[in-house]
Formats: structure tokens, sequence, C-alpha cells
């Protein structure tokens, strides 16, 4: 696997903004903190790798930090009223977020809805049925084995980051060793000659979605076992996010093209900022203006065409 | 000359953020919701203030997007990593911060309640131990607001916030139980914490009952409600009482719309969060876990004649 | 030689609008027929009757001895027949190889997993023959125009057709370009391909067409060797 340059020049990034930070407080370099940003990245993270498929087939799916919430209470409610096994809320929460991010790829593909007014309806719905089920209410008490998945570790590691490892590497290797990945990229750049071609793009949009939800409820479920809570309001603006890292990591808005480790790499820069100005107890607001900073700073050298530059000055 | 450019640029952004680099040692954390709510803008004002005061290093952490339970997570983790002598939470709800603050009672880090998000029970249940816990008393503002009513007669009813909600139950509680025996609860129903319910059910009720005497209201966003109906109907005689002492309802009451608020004060709810864990932390002894912060009630004649001590902690 | 196409009154109504009455031509293997005529003259509608993109309301598409299923893309193509698109239908963003097997990617047997080895090999082999120094891993966007005409022709030769149907391939190039892409067609005639192509730049069908078809109002109007017509004929057959 060779690396490209945009990949070089995202690493280039994030170590000057880890060498910034670093020099501004003693405790960024720690252990401790270092796992911390791992872990605090793992949502985010697992969102932006399904963020850079979606965006990477010229979609966007909006609904993901909703789902993220439906899938955990919904989960949680059916383990509580039934009293099953801590499988189950699992198996119920994975199944919550493929069933609803079909729904928004059977809307999307066959239906011919733009994804930008189907996946803002989902937005609302999804978050507002989180918010019924739950009665606005988060639930605590999880099985340990729930909390586990948010807060254990298996040697040292946290378990949330090997999750994610996971995760990136499957994604990974589906972006570029699949059909799917392929077929993915081939719509979000020419979505007719795909069609020509003979892929069958409706259902395609409809696995595309329903892993977008997957994933989301995988974050989903890593999140309610590390608040020990299944919580209505959880995600809440978490897709924008989600999207920001993608698009820092690469990934075009107009389709076509998308990087699972740029993803990585652009939720991990959103981590370690995050962390950094918290560490500098940074008021709320001007966190918010850093995110906004970096996100042009980043793509502007993302897209910097470093060798001309060199061989000009 | 680009090279040159950057090169500057960098080295003149790494020096300003230097300038606005931590303090040495932090003492104590805070960690705050969303300041874009009035509420925790003044409680975040009334730490920052006292901690200035008496030149205690603080951190504070505030939320970007209201109740990120998860950002408040790793807030709390990255507060513990600077080893503080104590941690002062308003945690955006019950449950959020248990490993960090197992964690931290690990450490041997002092931990205190802001808001009473999180009760004696609930950290036995947690098994998180809490040092003690700053908040307003919610029995007492259902007392206050009963106490407010005394001396009259006639039917009353009563507005709840959601069902279980800690808050709501002892504020409900506090009203029935020290309510006169001159008066009578026609109903007590649910409006969930919401503006338009509220309304709704007085609607309901007012026709019904149409010589009500007084609303009692168990947020000030219900009180509002309640007072949109009745201006509606244009029944301004009837008696209504929220609870908070947000800034709409002081200028409802100044319209004289809203009868009385019976006020929570976070301002002082965050400047005693802090004296109170300065003086644990030089050994004073703090025996009751719940510190109750002082409320106040809050009418037209209070708001006029200016002379009580609490309103300047009003905001 | 053996008839290749053959078609029989092919007759398509949109909307009550004949775009083309009652067509019947054949054509022979590794044959190369061009198609002239002005806008609105068929001959698009006629190229997606063959490939099975619409369907006719009358008459039959005979290959290879065998009538083809009426409005059915996939049997056409089966049957081994490909169309070129005039704006070549590429992803521009993707490699050259992922576009001459886009929809029909290789995997390694019994596995979902794409054979990238096997597939560069492939598409390496396909472009030699087409005589292109084309590398199967570059990013279409970044070559010519003539080069993206030549992936199109190798995406179109990867499943061995019988026929190819190329939509103005030379419209947007230049003189250097075209010349490459109409020895590309040389090329195909080589490897016995025969080829249909539609075309308003006469002077490039003379080059390379064994026959041309002059189109006007849904009809064939002419149907010449091109040793029987002269350029300046058929110049003035299009402007009338």
């Amino acid at each position: 696997m060779t690396l490209k340059t945009s990949t070089i020049l995202l690493i280039i990034f994030l170590a000057i903004l880890c060498a910034i930070f670093s020099t501004l407080s003693p405790y960024f370099l720690n252990v401790a903190n270092l796992l911390n940003i791992l872990v605090a990245t793992v949502t985010i993270g697992i969102l932006a790798i399904g963020a850079s498929f979606v965006i990477g087939s010229a979609g966007l799916d909006l609904s993901v930090g909703s789902i993220m919430a439906l899938s955990a209470t919904t989960a949680m409610a059916i383990a509580t009223s039934m009293n099953a096994p801590w499988f189950m809320i699992i198996v119920v929460c994975l199944a919550t977020g493929l069933l609803v991010g079909a729904i928004n790829g059977g809307l999307i593909g066959f239906r011919h809805i733009p994804a930008f007014i189907v996946t803002l309806a989902m937005l609302s719905i999804a978050r507002g049925l989180a918010l019924l089920i739950s009665n606005g209410r988060p639930t605590y008490g999880l099985p340990e084995n729930i909390i586990f998945i948010g807060q254990g570790s298996i040697f040292g590691v946290p378990v949330p980051v090997l999750i994610f490892l996971i995760v990136c590497l499957f994604a990974y290797f589906l972006l570029s060793h699949t059909r799917f990945g392929w077929h993915t990229l081939a719509i979000g750049d020419n979505e007719e000659a795909s069609k020509n071609a003979g892929i069958k793009v409706n259902w395609h949009k409809v696995k595309l979605y329903a892993f977008s939800g997957f994933l989301a409820a995988l974050a989903g479920l890593i999140f309610m076992g590390r608040v020990n809570a299944s919580d209505p309001t959880a995600g809440t603006m978490y897709e924008l996010t989600a999207i920001t890292a993608a698009i820092i990591g690469g990934t075009s808005l107009f389709g076509g093209k998308a990087s699972v480790v740029g993803a990585v790499l652009g939720a991990l820069i959103m981590g370690v900022l995050q962390n950094g100005l918290n560490l500098m107890s940074v008021p709320a607001y001007y966190q918010q203006l850093a995110v906004g900073g970096v996100l042009i700073l980043a793509v502007s050298f993302n897209s910097f065409d470093f060798k001309t530059w060199w061989h000009k000055s | 000359m680009m090279k040159i450019t950057i090169f500057l640029f960098f080295l003149f952004s790494s020096s300003f953020l230097q300038g606005c680099s931590e303090k040495k040692s932090n003492n104590i954390a805070v960690l705050i919701n969303d300041v874009s709510n009035p509420y925790w803008q003044t409680f975040y004002e009334g730490v920052k203030e006292t901690a200035g005061e008496i030149n205690q290093d603080i951190d504070i952490y505030t939320l970007r997007h209201a109740m990120d339970a998860e950002a408040q997570l790793n807030q709390c983790e990255i507060a513990l990593l600077k080893k503080p002598k104590a941690l002062i939470f308003a945690a955006v709800n019950g449950v959020n911060l248990r490993p960090c603050l197992r964690k931290a009672n690990q450490q041997g880090v002092l931990l205190v309640d802001a808001d009473g998000n999180i009760s004696q029970a609930l950290a036995k249940e947690l098994g998180v131990s809490v040092a003690f816990s700053v908040a307003s008393n919610n029995y007492d503002l259902g007392t206050y607001a009963a106490q407010y009513l005394e001396g009259r007669s006639g039917k009353v009813l009563v507005l709840e916030g959601l069902s279980g909600s800690q808050p709501n139950i002892l504020r409900v509680k506090g009203f029935k139980e020290n309510l006169s025996d001159s008066m009578k609860i026609i109903a007590s129903q649910p409006a969930d914490w919401d503006r338009l319910k509220a309304s709704n059910i007085t609607n309901a009720i007012l026709s019904a009952h149409p010589d009500l005497l007084a609303i009692f209201a168990a947020n000030d966003m219900m009180a509002l409600g309640a007072v949109e109906t009745l201006r509606a109907v244009e029944r301004k005689d009837i008696i209504v009482i929220g609870i908070d002492g947000v800034a709409d309802a002081v200028q409802s009451i100044e319209r004289d719309d809203l009868t009385a608020s019976i006020a929570q004060l976070p301002y002082l709810m965050g400047r005693e969060a802090v004296l109170k864990t300065d003086k644990y932390l030089s050994g004073e002894e703090i025996y009751d876990f719940n510190q109750y912060v002082p409320i106040i009630t809050l009418d037209k004649e209070v708001l006029q004649s200016r002379d009580n001590q609490l309103l300047k902690h009003l905001r | 030689m053996t008839e290749l196409l053959e078609i029989q009154n092919l007759q398509k109504n949109y909307r009550g609008i004949h775009a083309i009455k009652d067509i019947s031509f054949k054509m022979k293997e590794a044959s190369v027929v061009g198609i002239v005529g002005g806008n609105g003259a068929g001959k698009s509608t006629l190229m997606k009757c063959i490939t099975g993109a619409e369907r006719q309301d009358n008459g039959i598409v005979i290959f290879e001895g065998k009538e083809l299923t009426v409005g059915n893309p996939t049997h056409s193509r089966q049957s081994g027949i490909e169309m070129i698109y005039q704006d070549l239908n590429l992803c521009a963003q993707q490699t050259v190889l992922a576009n001459i097997f886009l929809g029909r990617e290789t995997q390694k047997s019994g596995l979902p997993i794409l054979d990238y080895e096997s597939m560069k090999n492939k598409a390496s082999e396909i472009l030699k023959a087409l005589n292109s120094d084309i590398n199967p891993t570059a990013i279409v966007e970044k070559l010519s125009g003539g080069q993206q005409q030549a992936v199109a022709i190798a995406r179109a030769m990867t499943f061995n057709p019988k026929l190819i149907i190329m939509d103005e391939p030379t419209a947007a190039l230049g003189v250097k370009e075209v010349k490459k892409v109409l020895s590309l067609v040389e090329n195909l005639k080589k490897q016995r391909v025969a080829v249909i192509i539609i075309s308003h730049r006469l002077v490039d069908l003379f080059e390379t067409a064994d026959r041309i078809i002059f189109m006007k109002h849904g009809k064939i109007e002419k149907d010449k060797s091109v040793s029987d017509i002269s350029l300046k004929q058929l110049t003035e057959l299009l402007v009338s």
C-alpha cells in the first residue's frame, strides 16, 4: 500500500497540531491522555467512516446522530420490558440502525427523493421516536457486558478502540477491495454511467444507507456503554462533526472520492483539537470557532499543491 | 517568500496560543452544562467571579451542545489528568459521568455535586462517593409556592413536570404537603415541563372549573403556558405561580401576567459550590450531604421594593 | 462472409411521432458501417433499439442468426453488442481499470473479494491490443480525450463483443486525437469486431467505414459502399 500525498499532508497536519498542544500543555503527551483522545474519537470516527462512504457516493446522511440515539433507546426499551439477555441489546440496537438506514436508502434509491431531504427528515423522525420511546429521559443501569463495550479494556487497550480498529480495517477493505466499495465511488462519480454499466444503483443505495445506519447504531452502542445509559439526546449534532471529519479526510462532497484512512485522520484531528482545547480550558464558544477554522485550514492544506509550490519558491 | 510567511504564521499562532495557556496548579475543576442556557451562564459567572475573589485556580469546562453526555465524560477525563484536588460537576444526566467519577474516587479527588443531579441515594447506587451536593431544595421550592397562597381559599390546579423526574416529584410534594386546608386541589396533571401542554391543560380545566383561584406549575415554562391561556380567555384574576425565576418569568411578573415565581439562584449556587469546596479543602468539615442554596419568592412587590439581599444574585 | 446483424422493418414512435419508420439493413462480420444524418434523423433511436435501451414498436433485430429480446439491454450485451456513448460514460475520478471492469469486476473464485491483479493484467492486455500505452492504474480525468475514448473502447472490448456501436467518437477531439481513435477502429476491425459509427464528421467516416448509411426523417435515404459515393455527394445530401 502506497501512501497518497493527501494522506501524508493530513498526517503532517495532525503532527503539527499535536506539537502545538504538547508545547502548550504538559498533560497532552501523557499516555492516559493519548488514550483519552483515542476513546473520545471512536464514536465520531465510526460515523466519519460511514459519512465518507455515503458522501463518496455523492449522497449525504444527516440522520446518523439521531439513529445513534434511536438504536440505543429501542434496544434498551426492549431489553427492560422483555427482560431480554444482554446480547439481545446488541442485536436489537444494530438491527434498528440497519433498518432505519435501509428505509433512508429505499426512499433515496427507489423513490428518488434527494438524500439531503430524506435524511434531514429522518434526523427529525428518529430523534422524535427516541424521545417518545424513552419518555425523554435517559435509562440507566445497563448489563455489565454492555458497559464493558464502552468502558472495558483488553490487555490495556480500551474496548471501544479495539472495535474502532476492526471497523477501520473492515471499511478500508470494503472500500478498496470489494464491488460494494468500487460501485459506491462509481455511482458518486457518474451515476448514469454506473446504471448503463449494469450496476443496480437503487439497490446499492439501500445497502449503502443501511451500512451507514449500522455504523451509527454501533456508535450508539459504544456511546451507551460509555455513559452507562441509553440517552435519547445522544449524538445531537454528531452528523455534522462526522461530515466535517470526512471532508477533512479528503472525501469529495461531489462524490467519487473517499478515503477511510483520511476519514480516520480527520476524526483524529477533531479529537485532538477538542482534547487540546479542553486541556487548555478554552471556553466552549472559542472551541466552536477553532473547529470551523481547522476545517478550512485542513481542507486548504490538503488540497494544496505541494510539489508545484516547492519548485516555484 | 511563501515559505517564510507560513513559518511566521505557525510561529505566531503557537506563541498566541501559549499566551492563553493554563496556569500552574488547578486545584478545582468545574464541569458545567451548555452555557447558551441562561441558567448555566449565570452559574458560570458565579463560579468564575467567586474563584477570582478567593484567588483559587479553577478550570471550567462548558459544553458546546446542551446535554452532550459523551463530551462531558471526555471533559471529565481530561480534568482528572491535571490531578485537581476537587471536582465540582453539574452532570447532564444522573449517570453519564459514572466511570470518570469512580476514577476520581480512586485518585482521591474530592467530588462535589452541583444542581442536585446526583442525589445521595443515586451516588450510592452508582458506587461513587460524593462529598456533598450544592443545590436548591426542591421540596422547599414547592413549600414556598404553597406558602404564597396562605390565607386564601379556593380551587387550585397543579401542573406537574415530567413524571419520574426527581425535582418534579419533590416540588409537587412540597407544594401539596404544605398547602393550607382552605385550598382544594382539583387536578394535578403532568404537562412534562412543556409550555404548550400546560396551556392546553389549563384551558380544559378552566372550562370545567371557571371558579379556579390559582395555578401552581412546577417550572416557569409551564406557568408561562398557563398565563398564555388566561390572557386569551381574559382571566387575569387567577393567581399563577411558577418555579425557577428565569428571565422570561421575571418579565412576565413585571407585566402583571405571572403572579409569582419561586426563584432558584444559579449565581449563588455556583458561588456556594466554590466557597464550600474551598473550605472543605482547607480542612473545614461539612456534615450534611445536601447543602441547600437559598431560594427566593419573586412577585411584583419584591421586584419593585428591591430590598431583599438575595435579589442581587438574580440575573 | 456471413451476416452479423440483420434489421427487419424496425419502427418506433414517440407519442405519435415516427422516430424511425420501417428500417431494414444488414451488416457483415468485421465490417465498419458509418451512419450519418441530421438532427432527428433517427440515428440514436435506431441504435437504442439494437442495444435494447429502447423497445421498438415493430420489427425485429437478428444478431448472429438469433432474434434479440425486445428492450433487454442485458440480452443484447450478452449476445455481444456493446455501445460507447458520446459522453463515454466514464467515471472520471476512478482508475482506467475500474472503468474497464465497471459493473463486471472480476472476483477471486468463490470470494466476494476483487481480483485486482487479474483485472490489471487483463486491462493491460486489452489496451496493448488496441496499441495504447495507457497505464491501467491511471485516473481517467488525467487522460487526454483520445485516451479516454480508448478506455471506453477497451471497456467495450473486455467481454469479447462482436459488434461495437460508437456514438460520435470523434466529435470533441483535436486532429491528432482523431487520428488515434480512427486507428483504434482499424484495430477493432483487425480483431474481427464489427463497428457502427454514428458521426457527422464525414471525413472521418470516409477514412474508416466500408459502407455509409444516410438517414433522414427516420428512413434510410442512401445505403452505399464508400467506393460508390464521393464526399462531395454525401455533403450535398446532408445540406439539402
